[in-house]
């Protein structure tokens, strides 16, 4: 299992989005506890001269990116590349943009549905689906049209 | 007692903003009001009204409607001292927000502030200082907010006198930020009707079909039913018979 979770976070901590993958990978410790070490441990790295990759545990290390007041975190194996993850975050928002039309906070907190259909399209059982944004955004419009 | 005192005062919902200047910052009130509320009345500022109820908050998803309280002090310590104190226990119980506005040259204020607005009552509010200093540091204040994040404080410092809309992340400064703090709050408990953020998603059609849709009629039928099906003592076959009429009911509305 390449991806334990991805989680998304506003700057106060209040969690936007949350997907486990793998409940078993993670420690011994309630989820929400394990979130708000997540949030302390990278609201306290300097984002100017600090990397995007922070070990997390003996078996996670989190690979993270700041857009405009939201943290996107994903949660890996220590044995995975970093910047593949980074660059999937990366895809993973540019894709929501474009789907919702220069997406905000607003959009994610009231449309959270559509933005889990997005990650779901992506991302399943730990695993990247898709890499195209083309490909993604026409079935993501198709599914959309059968709300 | 306090049991009895508390589950009264939470029949109120939490939607009022509390905003204090500083006295010596007065003449910046206008301005940040008109900008982050929009137009108020009049009396706002010329005889000093300082309680505006039924105001509106318009986002594309929620429509909200809230009061909003201006007031003024000399001192922060002591207005902030107030606020905690007792006497001010129901109004902490009804604040959704508080935003104080006045220059400050001291980071070490922020921390002052920080330690006295964690209150109970107030854990979810959102808390905003805004810094009007034209010469305020953007930078310092940034490390102030990822000092507080740290420490899982609701404490936000904005900065009100910055050029830039948004910062190196992309991120909003300033009245911008003031409104996405406001946008984003839990507002659920508050009576928020929601809008459709666009009405033109919707083809006509649907509209007049859930028009004609009466979830209460249904509703009763049901009810209606389950009393008839456990008032008599049906048989398998009269109950299953009692189910298509009820069904073939409940279809003409749907």
């Amino acid at each position: 299992m390449a991806i334990q979770f991805i989680l998304c976070f506003n700057k106060q901590g209040v969690v936007r989005l949350v997907r486990w993958f793998d409940i078993c990978q993670v420690d011994s410790q309630k989820p929400q506890d394990m979130i708000v070490q997540i949030y302390r441990l990278i609201s306290s790295r300097d984002h100017k001269h600090q990397s995007n990759f922070v070990e997390f545990s003996d078996s996670t290390k989190l690979v993270y990116k700041r857009y405009a007041g939201l943290y996107f975190v994903m949660g890996i194996d220590l044995q995975d590349e970093e910047p593949i993850y980074l660059s999937h975050i990366h895809l993973f928002v540019e894709v929501l943009d474009a789907f919702f039309g220069n997406v905000c906070e607003l959009d994610i907190v009231f449309s959270f549905y559509r933005a889990y259909m997005v990650m779901d399209e992506m991302f399943i059982g730990g695993e990247v689906q898709e890499i195209s944004k083309e490909v993604l955004l026409e079935r993501l419009s198709i599914l959309d049209r059968l709300n | 007692m306090l049991k009895e005192r508390s589950q009264e005062v939470t029949k109120f919902p939490r939607n009022k903003i509390l905003v204090a200047f500083s006295k010596y910052e007065k003449h910046e009130k206008e301005v940040v009001l008109k900008s982050v509320f929009g137009e108020l009345s009049k009396d706002t500022f010329g005889n000093e009204q300082k309680i505006l109820k039924g105001l509106t908050w318009k986002t594309k998803y929620y429509t909200l409607v809230y009061d909003l309280y201006i007031d003024e002090y000399e001192s922060l310590k002591d207005w902030l001292a107030d606020l905690k104190s007792d006497e001010y226990i129901e109004l902490r119980d009804v604040l959704a927000g508080i935003m104080v506005f006045d220059k400050f040259t001291d980071t070490l204020q922020f921390q002052d502030i920080s330690q006295i607005l964690e209150t109970p009552e107030l854990e979810k509010c959102f808390k905003i200082c805004c810094n009007v200093d034209k010469h305020a540091d953007g930078l310092g204040m940034s490390k102030i907010n990822d000092e507080f994040a740290q420490r899982l404080t609701t404490l936000e410092v904005v900065n009100w006198s910055t050029c830039d809309e948004l910062d190196e992340y992309g991120e909003k400064n300033g009245k911008a930020r003031i409104k996405e703090i406001i946008d984003t709050h839990d507002w659920s408990a508050c009576s928020v009707p929601l809008e459709l953020a666009n009405s033109n998603d919707i083809p006509a059609g649907d509209t007049e079909a859930e028009d004609d849709l009466n979830i209460e009629v249904i509703l009763r039928k049901l009810q209606q039913a389950r009393l008839r099906f456990a008032s008599q003592e049906l048989d398998e076959k009269d109950a299953s018979t009692l189910a298509e009429e009820v069904a073939g009911e409940i279809m003409k509305y749907v």
